[in-house]
Order: C-alpha cells, then sequence, then structure tokens
C-alpha cells in the first residue's frame, strides 16, 4: 500500500512536468509562443535582435508587470519593458530586445522572464547560438603567370556558416597589375553554398593580389580576405625591339634619323611606329615612320625626320608596337648629334651639284678651245 | 645667225668680227646688263639677310634697311662696274695704240656680261637652296674684330664658295668674249687683246679666291 502510495505520487509529479508553462491552471495562462533571432547565428562581437512572442492562452486577462531578458555570455543591451501592459485572453505581445555576445563558438541561454499581477512568474529560456566562422575564399590561379599576359583567376567564395550571409562583394586589391572587373557583387549565399567569379588579370611587376570578400551576418559587417603573391614570370615570347646601324643626317629645313630596327624578341610585333619625341618636332616627310610587322630575326630600315632647336642634340626616338594579343608596348631610345657637323652638312652642295660645277668648267673650257681655234 | 647673241657665246670671233655698226648699238648690251643688276639685286638680298642674321638683336631691328640699302647697291654697282670694266679695257688698250670709241668697247664690255647672267642665275638657285639652311650664331656686340671673324666663317661655307666658284667659271667665260669684242672694238691683235683683258681680269679672280678665303 505505501508503495502504491509513493508509485502516485511519482506519477502526479511527473505529470505536472509535462504540463506546459503556464502562470495557473486557472485563470490566464501566458506562455512563450514563439522566439527568433536576426541573425539566426551571432559572431564574435555581432549584434542581434531577439524577438520573444508572448501568448495569453487563458480565459482571464492579465497583467503584466515586467518582460525582461537576461544572460551571462550573450549581453542584453536594453530591457525596455517594465512598464504595465494588459494582455487579453488569446492575445500575444511581442518584445524585441538587442543583444551583443563576445562569447566563442557555443551555444548559450538567455533567460526571459515575465512577472505578472496575477501572481505568477514566467521563466523561459531561449538558445543563442554563437559561431563565428568566416566565409572561405578560394582562389584558382592561371597555370602560367606571365609579366604583361592576361590571366584568368577564379574566386570562389564558400559559405560553411549555418546561415545566410548576405551583401556579399568580392575587391581585388593590389598595385602591379591591371584587373578587370574591379569588383564583383555576389548577394547572399545560403549555408553551404558557393559562388565563383573570375577577374582577368595582368601582372606587371612582382607584387600581392588581395582579394577582399565584404559581407554582412544580420546587421555586422564582416570581412575575410585572402593574399595571393604575385610572381609573374619574364614573358620570354614577347615581341623586343632594337634600333642599330643609326645614322643622323640633314636635310633641307630638318634632321633625319635612319637606321634599322630589329625584332630581338620571339614573337612578331606588330603595328610598329616610330617617331621622335623630347624636345623635337616632328617634320613632314617622315614624321611618323610606319613599319607594320617585323617576324623575329628580322629587320627593317627606317626613317623619321624632326626639326630641334639649337641647343638641343639628343633626341628620343619613340618605339610603339604590339603583340599577337594587341598588348602594346613602348620603347624609347636617346638618339645624339652633332648640331654643327649637321649644319654643315645642311649646307654642303650634294655629289650632284659638284658634278654639275665641274661640267660647267668643262664646257666653258670646250668654249673657250672652240672660239680659239675659230679665232 | 652670227646676229644672235647666243652666237656671240660659242663664236665671239664670228659675232665681232662683222661690221661694227651691227653690234656696237648700246640697247643690247644694256639690257643684258638691266638683267645682270636684277639677278646681282637679288643675290645681295639673299646675302645680306644672311649677314643681317649675325648682327647683335638691336641692329637686326634694321634688316629691313640693310636689305634694301644691299639690293639697290647691288643695282646701281653692276651698271658702274661695267663702265669701270670698259673704261680699264680701254686704258690698257691704249698701250697697245688701240683704235675705237669707247662706246665700243662698253658695248663688247655689255655683251661680255651674258655668261655672267648666266652663272649668277645658277648661284642665285644655290643660294636660294642653302642659304635658310645655314645655322649663323649672332654676334655679341659691334665689336668689328668679331664681325669680322664671323663673316669670314660665313664666307666659308661649301654654298657661298661654290657660289663664288660659279662666279669665277663665268667670268672666264665673259673674258673670252671680251677678248675677241676688245680685239675687234679697239682694233688690237688677239695677243693684244689676250693681254688687255687678261691683266684685269685675273687680277679679279686672284682678288675674288682672296676674299673666298683659299688661301687663308
Amino acid at each position: 500500500m505505501k508503495t502504491a502510495a509513493v508509485l502516485l505520487l511519482l506519477v502526479i509529479a511527473l505529470g505536472m512536468l509535462c504540463i506546459p508553462v503556464t502562470a495557473q491552471d486557472t485563470g490566464p495562462r501566458l506562455v512563450v509562443s514563439e522566439y527568433r533571432l536576426d541573425p539566426g547565428v551571432l559572431m564574435r562581437d555581432d549584434v542581434g535582435v531577439l524577438t520573444v512572442r508572448l501568448t495569453n492562452s487563458g480565459s482571464e486577462p492579465a497583467t503584466i508587470n515586467s518582460a525582461r531578458l537576461n544572460g551571462v555570455e550573450i549581453q542584453v543591451r536594453q530591457n525596455p519593458y517594465t512598464d504595465s501592459l494588459p494582455i487579453g485572453p488569446g492575445d500575444t505581445l511581442t518584445f524585441t530586445y538587442p543583444v551583443r555576445t563576445e562569447a566563442t563558438d557555443g551555444l548559450y541561454y538567455v533567460k526571459f522572464t515575465v512577472d505578472y499581477r496575477e501572481g505568477g512568474m514566467l521563466r523561459y529560456s531561449i538558445p543563442v547560438e554563437v559561431d563565428s566562422t568566416p566565409l572561405r575564399i578560394l582562389v584558382e590561379t592561371p597555370d602560367f603567370v606571365t609579366q604583361g599576359t592576361k590571366g584568368t583567376y577564379r574566386v570562389v567564395v564558400g559559405n560553411p556558416r549555418p546561415n545566410d550571409a548576405t551583401a556579399i562583394t568580392v575587391i581585388p586589391e593590389g598595385e602591379g597589375f591591371l584587373i578587370t572587373p574591379s569588383s564583383s557583387f555576389i548577394g547572399t549565399l545560403e549555408p553551404d553554398a558557393q559562388s565563383s567569379i573570375l577577374f582577368t588579370v595582368v601582372p606587371l611587376r612582382q607584387s600581392f593580389i588581395r582579394f577582399r570578400v565584404n559581407y554582412k551576418n544580420g546587421i555586422n559587417a564582416h570581412t575575410a580576405t585572402v593574399t595571393l603573391p604575385l610572381d609573374p614570370s619574364e614573358n620570354r615570347f614577347t615581341p623586343d625591339l632594337a634600333l642599330t646601324n643609326i645614322r643622323v643626317t640633314a636635310g633641307a629645313g630638318y634632321l633625319r634619323i635612319a637606321g634599322n630596327v630589329s625584332n630581338v624578341g620571339l614573337s612578331e610585333a606588330r603595328a610598329v611606329t616610330l617617331t621622335t619625341g623630347g624636345e623635337a618636332t616632328p617634320a613632314d616627310p617622315f614624321r611618323v615612320f610606319t613599319a607594320g610587322i617585323i617576324e623575329p630575326d628580322s629587320s627593317r630600315q627606317f626613317e623619321v625626320t624632326f626639326r630641334a632647336p639649337s641647343p638641343v642634340s639628343v633626341v628620343p626616338v619613340l618605339i610603339a608596337y604590339k603583340d599577337a594579343e594587341g598588348t602594346a608596348y613602348a620603347d624609347s631610345l636617346d638618339v645624339q648629334f652633332d648640331r654643327d657637323t649637321l649644319a654643315q652638312q645642311a649646307t654642303e652642295p650634294s655629289r650632284f651639284i659638284t658634278l654639275l660645277v665641274w661640267m660647267l668648267v668643262i664646257v666653258v673650257a670646250a668654249l673657250i678651245i672652240y672660239t680659239w681655234r675659230k679665232g | 645667225m652670227a646676229t644672235s647673241p647666243l652666237t656671240m657665246l660659242v663664236n665671239p670671233n664670228a659675232f665681232f668680227g662683222r661690221n661694227p655698226t651691227e653690234w656696237e648699238a648700246l640697247r643690247i648690251p644694256a639690257l643684258i646688263m638691266l638683267a645682270a643688276a636684277v639677278v646681282a639685286g637679288a643675290m645681295a638680298y639673299l646675302t645680306t639677310g644672311l649677314v643681317a642674321r649675325i648682327m647683335p638683336a638691336d641692329v637686326q631691328a634694321y634688316q629691313g634697311v640693310m636689305l634694301i640699302a644691299g639690293t639697290a647697291s647691288a643695282l646701281i654697282f653692276t651698271f658702274l662696274i661695267w663702265a669701270v670694266w670698259a673704261a680699264v679695257f680701254f686704258v690698257i688698250s691704249l698701250a697697245f695704240q688701240g683704235k675705237g670709241s669707247f662706246r665700243r668697247t662698253l658695248a663688247v664690255t655689255g655683251y661680255g656680261y651674258l655668261p655672267m647672267v648666266i652663272g649668277n642665275l645658277l648661284s642665285l638657285a644655290l643660294l636660294w637652296v642653302a642659304l635658310p639652311g645655314i645655322r649663323v650664331t649672332p654676334v655679341s656686340g659691334m665689336d668689328p674684330g668679331e664681325i669680322q671673324a664671323v663673316t669670314t666663317a660665313l664666307m666659308h661655307q661649301p654654298a657661298l664658295l661654290l657660289a663664288g666658284l660659279l662666279g669665277i667659271i663665268f667670268l672666264l667665260w665673259a673674258a673670252n668674249i671680251w677678248i675677241f669684242g676688245i680685239r675687234y672694238a679697239r682694233g688690237l691683235s688677239l695677243r693684244h687683246a689676250a693681254i688687255t683683258v687678261g691683266i684685269p681680269v685675273g687680277l679679279f679672280i686672284l682678288m675674288t679666291v682672296w676674299n673666298l678665303g683659299v688661301f687663308t
């Protein structure tokens, strides 16, 4: 009999534990009908908004004295609900609390406590998950990174977090290269989803390239970066032009630089043009000399004509050309000359004139001899 | 055929050997001298422009005046020198008992200028092409020594030397015409006529060569 009484008490006690959280059996019955944390999972130092919905499922109205949220690892930044609030039977009240955490990854609880006038107290524990795992960035690089040559970099952004990451942008940073596009927008990534972006990079010199991924967890901005060394090998298959056999001569009212332009590179040079720069003013007939295509190991004669003020004795010859991919190259070579010698040349009679003079001498001599024989 | 001045260029003996009344008129010689004066004026215009460029900046302001003066001088001096050459030939030929009027000597001298007109036209073309390319450095002041040095350097320019050489060649041609002309104008032997013309022309050529700086 005694044993049966103990078992009965236990059954009753267990039965009481299974009853939903209520203020009391009769009168008002307050229950937490819903709660939501935004963002669903906090990262360290994040601010979130916890929304709790309280429903009176009883038959009597109740008056709430206060509704508080408390936590240890999760700090509640404001508890604004300290005034009396009536809640009728079947009604629902919504309470929002800003929360923040500095905790390490884990599952923590905040306690929602409602004190109401009808003599009851509601306590309800709400779980809050903290996970500071950032977005993952994977960069697929081209097989060969060559100076001055385009290469495609594939940036893959993955979301290993248990909740959505929003407003995701990828921004390349660094110097010593040209890159397109300058940034790219991904938007929202669901958990375990990924997205990839292609960037075209032309390395100009040895440097670093950093891909910065900006994203948001709720209202909190976060950044993930990955930095890669940019160590381009010298492009061994570019055209390379050299000027040889340079001669500077004087023409009628202009100076002329002539010589050979040779392709000492391993690929053809296209759209090769030469002109003078610096203080020289290009002049007709060859303001710009167009050499066209020059195959590797071949050369072409060129000449450029220009005028230059008296003190100038050095003039740069500017060479512009492109490779097969259309990448533009520019080079220059300073050409030095002696203006006095050139001035002398400019006024020096040509061989034709000298020959003409000698012919005149012969003609006049012949005339004189002829007239004397006649006389 | 023998009356053509062109015949005179290649066969002066036949041209002047005719009756003197056929060539002693001064109309054609005067026209030849006018042509010579115009060409000389043009050459003077070019060379004065070059000389003006070596002058100091304040003097260069009067470049226009210098050009007009240089051109006008050349025009006037051409006619003056015509008379001087004729006078010299006339006077030297007196030593060989030369007869004939000064008018005839003047006519012969004028005809003889025709080769020099051709020569000066060639020189003019040469200077026209070459002078703009000559680089000159203006003198710093009016120091006569400095101006002389720069002018001498200028005269050594190949184009100017060549123009001088052309002048000598065509002067020799002219001298050849003068010899035959003087022979008939003054009634001299060919030898005496050659001496009459050769002495002043030779001296003139020596002076020209000296001025060109060939001996310096």
